[in-house]
């Protein structure tokens, strides 16, 4: 009997090695580059702002790495923890195996707002900032309309979803026409391709806050989203707020992809195929899966922006890779036979 | 009591679906519900599980207006047991025991060690301890049935109610589903079931109420109700009921359907 009632402590030690894993791939990321810089000289650098520590590395490689890599590294793991776990999220609220991050028009929606201001000519930070509240007021709209959808509560959202993200996008189709094709036009092109190209301490210092606000309680009401999965009727007579739970959730998501769409531009197939591979690996139980897909996600988008930017010569958009990994990645798993979702 | 309903009434727009619905439940019985498709089994079980809270009349569970009790308790007054069913995901029949142990936990916490035990003991009170780390998905729907009591047992709740727990069963599986069932209420558990098998009601419970048109048109000991007239007047089939081993056991048959070469009665 007290063997079959430890949890299992397979997946701790799972979540343990992805957490080694995102560590050692974050201090490689860092020394990986057209700059390459030594493992010693990363820490000896990072040390340096803690503790006097003597230079012994070249000052160029301190920018290197403070201001470039540094902001592109923790960006790239904080967009990635943050799509996955909304995708994961949203999955289980929608008990919608097929659920991803832009389901509710988040992307959509900040796809708009940052065409849209570049069409403004506004500045870099207003373009992130309006990108940011765009994505938000479509999803609030998306939930107004849902609420005067008849019948099913959870469909209704979906469609309208659908429908508000469709509508936008013509609107970001409009602005792409009237935009002028010398730099506007690629400006905007490029934005939706999603890139961390170019990432700042102050994106990261921008993203930070709602990025926590909403991770933080997904991660603690991971379990009750389980008992969600199984239907609303079933959730309330075990004793859960079905309602309210699910408004407390797809706030939180709504924020943490927004806050990472603003950032990183529209980066698919994340928050889709991160939250399969965890529930592959850990099973669908919420509260490893939660975590997981965070872990997971950030240290997937580690590695593919890496390769974004030193594959080739030039810098590839990290949205165009994720999606030639995702896609083929995805079909081989649905092919696989028994599926888990 | 612990379960009382008195004048229950319920209408979806303009459209009454209960009417004057009457009786009450002792700890220990199983209570089989017949009626036909539509005589408002359902909604009569979601006003009595807190699902649809706009009904006239009163629902007592245990001594205590329905109406005046928390989410949280009402989920340990009164436990739903669904027809065994696909979840959008596939979890371990532990996890799906252990959620019914939600009521307990903060809206923070996950279970722990004393939550597992009480899934565990669930599981062992239905003889299915041995399943406790198999995929839900793969185990049969007689097995799947017996998780879903589990987790309602689990939830701590001494009033089950069952939404035809033996509908997509096969036959054996049906047996044995009720056998637990039969064991649960020797235990001094009380159970409602909706069926639409009137020889097991007739079989497994204490007490059928059968329902019409959203009014109640018998309520009794099998021995009672259990009439050829009334199987008629619920389904609109001419019935013969016959009585077997001195009336233990009674079966229900159409009267005058007949494939084979016989004389009808």
């Amino acid at each position: 009997m007290p063997d079959r009632l430890t949890a299992g402590s397979r997946p701790r030690w799972t979540l343990a090695a992805m957490g080694v894993l995102l560590a050692a791939g974050v201090l490689l990321s860092f020394g990986w580059g057209r700059y390459p810089i030594a493992p010693r000289e990363v820490l000896g650098i990072l040390g340096s702002k803690v503790f006097a520590v003597e230079p012994f590395w070249a000052e160029r490689l301190e920018t290197v790495l403070i201001n470039i890599r540094l902001p592109r590294v923790l960006l790239a793991c904080m967009v990635g923890c943050c799509l996955s776990a909304a995708g994961a999220a949203y999955q289980g609220i929608f008990q919608n195996p097929m659920a991803s991050p832009d389901i509710l028009g988040a992307s959509a929606g900040a796809a708009f707002g940052a065409a849209l201001a570049i069409l403004l000519r506004w500045p870099s930070p207003l373009i992130t900032l309006s990108a940011f509240c765009f994505s938000l007021l479509t999803v609030g709209a998306v939930w107004l309309v849902s609420t005067r959808a008849r019948g099913k509560r959870v469909l209704g959202l979906i469609l309208s979803g659908i429908m508000v993200s469709s509508l936008l996008s013509a609107g970001t189709g409009f602005i792409k026409l009237v935009a002028d094709p010398n730099d506007q036009l690629p400006a905007i092109t490029y934005w939706l391709m999603g890139s961390l190209a170019g990432a700042r301490l102050s994106d990261v210092a921008f993203a930070a806050l709602p990025m926590a606000l909403g991770l933080i309680p997904l991660l603690l009401l991971r379990w009750r989203i389980n008992v969600l999965t199984l239907g609303d009727d079933e959730a309330r007579t075990m004793g859960v707020h079905v309602g309210r739970l699910r408004v407390i959730i797809v706030l939180c998501a709504t924020l943490v992809t927004s806050a990472a769409v603003s950032v990183s531009g529209t980066i698919g197939w994340v928050g889709l195929v991160i939250p399969h591979l965890s529930r592959m690996l850990l099973g669908n139980n919420y509260r490893h899966l939660m975590p997981a897909s965070m872990l997971f996600g950030a240290l997937f988008l580690l590695l593919v922006d890496n390769l974004a930017r030193n594959l080739l010569q030039t810098e590839i958009p990290i949205g165009i890779l994720t999606a030639f990994i995702g896609a083929p990645f995805f079909l081989s798993l649905i092919t696989r036979g028994e599926g888990h979702g | 009591m612990m379960l009382q309903v008195q004048g229950l009434a319920f209408s979806y727009g303009q459209r009454p679906v209960l009417q004057g619905v009457d009786f009450a439940l002792r700890e220990g019985s199983v209570m089989s519900l017949l009626g036909p498709n539509g005589a408002g089994k359902s909604t009569l079980f979601k006003c009595i599980l807190g699902l649809l809270p706009g009904y006239a009349g009163q629902i007592t569970l245990h001594g205590q207006n329905a109406r005046a009790i928390p989410l949280k308790r009402m989920a340990r007054s009164v436990a739903y047991i669904p027809q065994a069913h696909y979840p959008a995901f596939n979890y371990t029949v532990l996890d799906m025991v252990l959620m019914g142990t939600s009521s307990r936990l903060g809206a923070f916490s996950s279970p722990g060690r004393a939550e597992r035990e009480a899934a565990m003991r669930a599981l062992d009170t239905l003889q299915m301890a041995d399943f406790a780390q198999r995929d839900y998905m793969r185990i049969s729907g007689g097995e799947q049935q017996l998780v879903l009591i589990a987790r309602a047992i689990a939830q701590d709740s001494r009033l089950l109610i069952m939404d035809e727990p033996t509908a997509s069963l096969d036959w054996g599986n049906q047996i044995r589903v009720m056998q637990q069932v039969r064991r649960l209420s020797n235990q001094g558990y009380a159970i409602l079931q909706a069926t639409h098998n009137p020889n097991q009601a007739y079989l497994f419970s204490d007490e059928i109420l059968a329902m019409q048109g959203g009014r109640i048109v018998a309520n009794g000991t099998p021995r009672e109700v259990f009439t050829a007239p009334l199987m008629e007047e619920l389904y609109g089939i001419t019935a013969q009921v016959e009585s077997l081993r001195d009336d233990c056991v009674r079966v229900c048959v159409p009267r005058e359907i007949c494939t084979m070469e016989c004389e009808l009665p």
